[in-house]
C-alpha cells in the first residue's frame, strides 16, 4: 500500500478511535458522576431517616429535648390528637394549635410528614412530623439539611417537590428547578453549558440535582486522551517504518512497475528507489526521456515559427507603412529627410533588439538611438555597417544592435528593410533626374520648348494686365546639316551649346530663353518694344559671330500686342517670318 | 483526485453546517421564562406550575428565571437576551413596576397569576393577569359589606407591597360610600379603641392571624374580610382558633378543582389554595400564546377572542385581566366553605 493512502487512512482511524475513547471516557465520567450523586442521595436520605429516627426515639422518651438538640434538631414540637402542644423548643416553639393544620392532616393520612423546603434565619429548613410509639401524640421537628464539603467545578442542590433547590454545597443559593424536574429526565444532559443530573429520591418529591460545567470536563478527558493517542500514532509510525525495512525492500520491482503502469494516465518517468534497478525499467526510462528531449524541440520549434510568424506580420506592416511614407516624398508632401527619420524610428520600435540606426547619404545625415555622427563609422561586436549603391550615389547604413537578444533571424530582416530603403532613393534619385530633363534641354542647359511655353503665356498674360510689352526672338542656324557634315556633329553641339550660352549672357534674369526645335532657339524679352528686341538681337549675333567657324542664322521678332494678342498668334507670325527667309547675317 | 475529495469534504462539511444551524434556527421551540422569586416563600404557586408544566407537551421550551431580593430587573434582562420573549410570573405588583420598560422595549409579554393592581396591568400594554383586578376585588368587598348590612367598617392594611395595599383600601373606600369607614395601618391598631361591625384585612395570612388575634383578645369576635392576599391556607388551619370564621377571598371555585389535582398536590404535602390554581393557569395561558408564537401586538386580540379551560374550569379575559367572580370563604376547621359570590359572567 502506498505511504500517501496508508498515513491519512491511519490517522482517519486514529480520529475515529479518538472520537470512541473521548465518548467512552465522557461515559465513564458521567458514571463517576451519578455514582458521586447517588452516594450523596444516599447520605440526605441517610440524613432524614435519622431525623425519623431521632423522632421514633421520641416515641419512647417524648419529653428528651436534650436528645433533640444533639441530633441536629433546630426546632421541636410535641402535641397531642387535639392539636395542643405540649411540649417545644427552638424554630417551633410556640402555642400554636395544629389540629388544622397540613401537618396534622397528612401525618394523620400518611402516618408522617415531609414539608417543602423553607428558610428561616438564611437557613434553609425542612419540617418533618410523625406519630408517636404510643399513638397519643404527633412529633414535629424542623432541622436543616446536611451540608457537603464542595466538590471541585460542582454543585448540589436537594430540590423540593416544587421545583425550590437550596445548594448542600458552601453558603446556601436557592433555585427554582420547576422546568428541570417537569420534564422528568432521568439521565445527565447539557443545558446552558453545564452538565445536569436529576435523581429521585424517595421522601415525598425530593430530587438531587448535581451540575457540573460540561468544558472543563471536556478538556480533562482530551487532554489524557492526547497523550494516548500521540504515543499510539508514535507507535504507528515507528511500527510502519520497521515493517517497511523489512519487507518493503523484498517487493519485486517489477510487480511496483506494473502497479504503476496501471495507474498511468501520462507519459512519466519511473521514479527508481535503491535497489530496483531493472532493464526493462532503464529502457522505459530512457524511452521517456527521449520522448521529452523531442517533445521539448518540437514546443521550441513551435515556439520559434509562432514568433518567426509574428515577426513577418510586424515587418509586413512596416513595410506597408514605409511604402506610404515613400509615396508622400514622391507626391512631395514630405521631404526626403523627414521621411527617412520617420522609417529609421519604426525600424528602432520594430525590435527591443535594435539600439540604433544611422544613415550617411550625399550630405545627409541620419541617427537615432545609440547610433551618432562620432561612432558612425566605428565598427562594434554588434554593429551591422552596410554600404549600398543607389542609382547614382552611395549610401552608407550602421545599425546597433543588443547583442544578447539579436539573432540572424532579425539581421536578415533589417537588411531587408535597408535594401528597400535604398531601392527607394534610388527610385528618388530616377524621379528627381527625370523631373530636371523634362524643364531643361540636356544639351544647352535652356529650357525646353514645353516649359518655355508655359512661362511665356504666363508672362503674356502679366503684360496684359499691366499694360506692358513683350517682344519673342526666334532664332534658326542656318545650313545646320550642311555644317554638321562638313564640322561633325560634335562641333554641330558645340555651336549650338554656343550660341545658348550666347542668349544666356546676353539677356537679363527676367527673360526666358528655350531650344525651340533641333536648331531653333526662341528668346522672350519681358517689358521690350521691338525696336529695343532689334538692339539685343544685334548684341547676341555679335556673340555668336566671334564662334570659331562660319555660322549663319535666321530670325525673326514679333511683338505683343503689335503683331499678336496671344502667344499662339506670336508663334506662328514668327514661324511665318523664318519660312520665308528673313534672313540676317553676320 | 485530492481536488475531488476536498470539494466532497468542503461539500459536506456546509451541507452538516447548513442542517444544523437550518435545525437550530429554524426549528427551535417557542421559549417560555417562569418569573419566581427564590426568596418569597410561594409554595402553593410553585406547586400549581410545576402540576402545570408536567401535563403540557413539549413543543414548548420552559426556563427558570430565577431572581432573589426583589431584584428582577437583572434576572429579566438576562433572559430577554437569551431570546425568551414570553413570560409566566408569580410576581407582586411591585415587581412588575420595575420590568415594565424592559417589556415595552423587547416586546416580551408577561402573564401574572397574582398582580391585581389595574393601574400596573393597564399602564403596560405588556402585562396580563389571570386573577381580576383590585377594582373588582373592591367592589366585591364593598357590595359583601352592604349584603352583610354592616354599618361601621375598619380597614387595616400591611406596612408592606405598598402599591397593592393601598390601591385596594382606596377603592373600598371609595366604593363604601354611606358606611362609616376607618383605614388604619397594621401597626396602629393598638389605637382602635371601638369595635366596628367588621374588619378588613388586607395583608398577608400570617398578619392576618397576628391582627385577629390582638383584635379578639380585646374586643371578642368580630367578623374579618381577608382580601386575596391572606388566603394562605396552611397558615390559617395552623391558626384555626383564631381564624376560624374569618371571611376570605378567592378568585377560583375551589370545590370545583379536579380530584387529579388535589391527589398531586397530596403528595407533596400540599393543600390546594387559590393562588397555585391561578399559577397553574397561568402556565397554560403562557404555552398557548406561545405554541401558537402569537406576536405581542396581537395578545390582546388573541385573549379576548379564545376561551382557555384551566384547572379552575373555562375562563376568558376582559381586556387584560380575567373575567371571573369574586368567591368569598368562610374559614372552617378542615376546609373553607363557599358563602357569597360577585359578578363574573356565568
Amino acid at each position: 500500500m502506498k505511504p500517501k493512502i496508508t498515513i491519512p487512512l491511519v490517522l482517519f482511524t486514529l480520529f475515529l478511535l479518538m472520537c470512541g475513547e473521548v465518548y467512552l471516557n465522557y461515559e465513564y465520567r458521567l458514571k463517576d458522576l451519578n455514582s458521586y450523586q447517588n452516594s450523596i442521595a444516599d447520605h440526605v436520605s441517610d440524613n432524614f431517616e435519622s431525623f425519623f429516627n431521632t423522632l421514633s426515639m421520641f416515641r419512647l422518651t417524648p419529653y428528651a429535648s436534650s436528645l433533640a438538640k444533639e441530633a441536629g434538631i433546630k426546632g421541636f414540637a410535641l402535641i397531642d390528637l387535639r392539636g395542643d402542644v405540649i411540649s417545644s423548643f427552638g424554630t417551633l416553639n410556640s402555642k400554636a394549635n395544629y389540629r388544622y393544620s397540613n401537618i396534622y392532616k397528612f401525618v394523620s393520612l400518611k402516618g408522617n410528614y415531609i414539608s417543602l423546603l423553607h428558610e428561616k434565619d438564611d437557613l434553609p429548613l425542612i419540617t418533618i412530623a410523625s406519630k408517636t410509639g404510643n399513638g397519643k401524640h404527633m412529633a414535629i421537628a424542623e432541622f436543616s439539611p446536611i451540608r457537603l464539603n464542595k466538590l471541585k467545578n460542582s454543585d448540589v442542590f436537594l430540590v423540593d417537590g416544587t421545583g425550590l433547590g437550596v445548594s448542600l454545597t458552601g453558603t446556601p443559593v436557592w433555585k427554582d428547578f420547576s422546568a428541570l424536574i417537569a420534564h422528568k429526565i432521568l439521565h445527565p444532559f447539557v443545558e446552558d453549558g453545564m452538565i445536569v443530573n436529576v435523581k429521585k429520591m424517595n421522601f415525598d418529591g425530593y430530587s438531587i440535582i448535581l451540575e457540573k460545567p460540561f468544558s472543563p470536563l471536556l478538556l480533562s478527558i482530551l487532554k489524557v486522551q492526547l497523550i494516548y493517542l500521540f504515543v499510539l500514532f508514535a507507535f504507528f509510525l515507528i511500527s510502519y517504518g520497521l515493517f517497511y525495512r523489512v519487507y518493503g525492500k523484498n517487493i519485486n520491482p517489477l510487480v511496483k512497475f506494473a502497479e504503476f503502469l496501471k495507474e498511468l494516465d501520462t507519459f512519466k518517468r519511473y521514479e527508481v528507489v535503491e535497489n530496483e534497478n531493472n532493464p526493462a525499467i532503464d529502457k522505459y526510462n530512457a524511452l521517456v526521456d527521449e520522448v521529452e528531449k523531442r517533445s521539448r524541440e518540437y514546443s521550441d520549434l513551435v515556439e520559434d515559427l509562432s514568433e518567426t510568424n509574428s515577426e513577418l506580420t510586424n515587418i509586413s506592416h512596416l513595410l506597408v507603412e514605409f511604402s506610404i511614407l515613400f509615396n508622400d516624398v514622391k507626391a512631395k508632401r514630405k521631404d526626403l529627410e523627414s521621411a527617412l527619420k520617420i522609417a529609421f524610428r519604426r525600424m528602432l520600435d520594430f525590435s527591443r533588439s535594435i539600439n540604433g540606426v544611422g544613415m550617411k547619404y550625399r550630405d545627409l545625415m541620419i541617427h537615432l538611438g545609440t547610433v551618432n555622427e562620432f561612432n558612425f563609422d566605428r565598427v562594434f561586436d554588434s554593429t551591422m555597417s552596410i554600404e549600398l549603391k543607389t542609382d547614382s550615389e552611395k549610401v552608407k547604413f550602421v545599425v546597433n544592435f543588443d547583442k544578447l537578444t539579436v539573432n540572424d533571424r532579425l539581421r536578415e530582416m533589417v537588411k531587408m528593410l535597408l535594401y528597400y530603403i535604398t531601392s527607394f532613393i534610388s527610385m528618388y534619385e530616377l524621379s528627381e533626374k527625370s523631373s530636371l530633363s523634362r524643364r531643361y534641354d540636356p544639351l544647352t542647359g535652356l529650357l525646353t520648348r514645353q516649359e518655355f511655353e508655359e512661362l511665356a503665356i504666363r508672362e503674356i498674360a502679366r503684360a496684359k494686365r499691366e499694360n506692358d510689352f513683350v517682344s519673342l526672338i526666334m532664332m534658326d542656324v542656318k545650313d545646320m546639316k550642311e555644317f554638321n557634315d562638313k564640322y561633325g556633329h560634335f562641333n554641330g553641339d558645340v555651336l549650338l551649346k554656343f550660341i545658348a550660352k550666347a542668349i544666356t549672357t546676353s539677356s537679363r534674369i527676367t527673360d526666358i530663353a528655350c531650344r525651340y526645335g533641333e536648331d531653333e532657339f526662341l528668346l522672350c524679352l519681358t517689358g521690350m518694344r521691338k525696336p529695343d528686341a532689334e538692339i539685343k538681337w544685334k548684341t547676341i549675333t555679335s556673340k555668336i559671330m566671334t564662334f570659331k567657324y562660319d555660322v549663319r542664322i535666321k530670325y525673326a521678332i514679333a511683338s505683343y500686342p503689335s503683331d499678336g494678342e496671344n502667344l499662339e498668334s506670336l508663334l506662328v507670325q514668327l514661324d511665318k517670318a523664318i519660312k520665308d527667309y528673313r534672313s540676317s547675317n553676320s | 483526485m485530492r481536488k475531488k475529495l476536498v470539494i466532497l469534504v468542503i461539500t459536506i462539511a456546509v451541507i452538516t453546517a447548513g442542517s444544523i444551524l437550518f435545525f437550530k434556527v429554524f426549528n427551535k421551540k417557542p421559549v417560555v421564562g417562569i418569573l419566581i422569586s427564590t426568596t418569597e416563600s410561594y409554595s402553593g404557586e410553585r406547586a400549581g406550575v410545576l402540576l402545570a408544566l408536567k401535563q403540557l407537551p413539549n413543543n414548548v421550551e420552559f426556563v427558570n428565571v430565577n431572581y432573589a431580593d426583589g431584584n428582577i430587573r437583572k434576572a429579566l434582562e438576562h433572559a430577554i437576551k437569551m431570546g425568551v420573549r414570553y413570560f409566566v410570573g408569580l410576581d407582586t405588583s411591585s415587581d412588575v413596576e420595575k420590568i415594565e420598560d424592559l417589556l415595552s422595549k423587547s416586546h416580551s409579554i408577561l402573564i401574572e397569576s397574582q398582580v391585581t393592581n389595574p393601574q400596573v396591568v393597564n399602564d403596560s400594554k405588556y402585562v396580563y393577569t389571570i386573577s381580576p383586578t383590585d377594582d373588582i376585588q373592591a367592589r366585591a368587598i364593598a357590595a359583601y359589606i352592604r349584603y352583610k348590612g354592616y354599618r361601621t367598617i375598619l380597614i387595616v392594611k400591611s406596612a408592606s407591597n405598598a402599591k397593592y395595599v393601598n390601591y385596594l383600601s382606596n377603592e373600598i373606600v371609595k366604593d363604601l360610600k354611606g358606611i362609616e369607614t376607618k383605614t388604619l395601618s397594621i401597626s396602629d391598631i393598638s389605637s382602635i379603641n371601638k369595635a366596628p361591625n367588621a374588619l378588613v384585612l388586607i395583608m398577608s395570612a400570617q398578619e392576618s392571624v397576628n391582627v385577629m388575634q390582638k383584635i379578639e383578645s380585646k374586643f371578642g369576635k368580630i367578623p374579618f374580610i381577608g382580601s386575596d392576599w391572606s388566603f394562605r391556607g396552611d397558615v390559617l388551619m395552623r391558626n384555626i382558633k383564631i381564624s376560624e370564621g374569618m371571611i376570605t377571598v378567592g378568585f377560583v371555585n375551589l370545590h370545583a378543582v379536579s380530584s387529579a389535582f388535589e391527589n398531586e398536590m397530596a403528595d407533596i404535602n400540599l393543600q390546594v389554595t387559590s393562588p397555585a390554581i391561578l399559577a397553574h393557569d397561568a402556565v397554560i395561558v403562557t404555552y398557548d400564546l406561545a405554541k401558537n408564537r402569537i406576536p405581542s401586538d396581537r395578545v390582546y386580540k388573541y385573549l379576548g377572542s379564545h376561551i382557555f379551560l384551566g384547572e379552575r374550569g373555562n375562563f376568558s379575559f376582559k381586556a387584560k385581566s380575567v373575567n371571573s367572580p369574586i368567591y368569598f370563604y368562610e374559614v372552617l376547621p378542615l376546609n373553607f366553605k363557599l358563602v357569597w359570590t360577585f359578578g363574573g359572567e356565568k
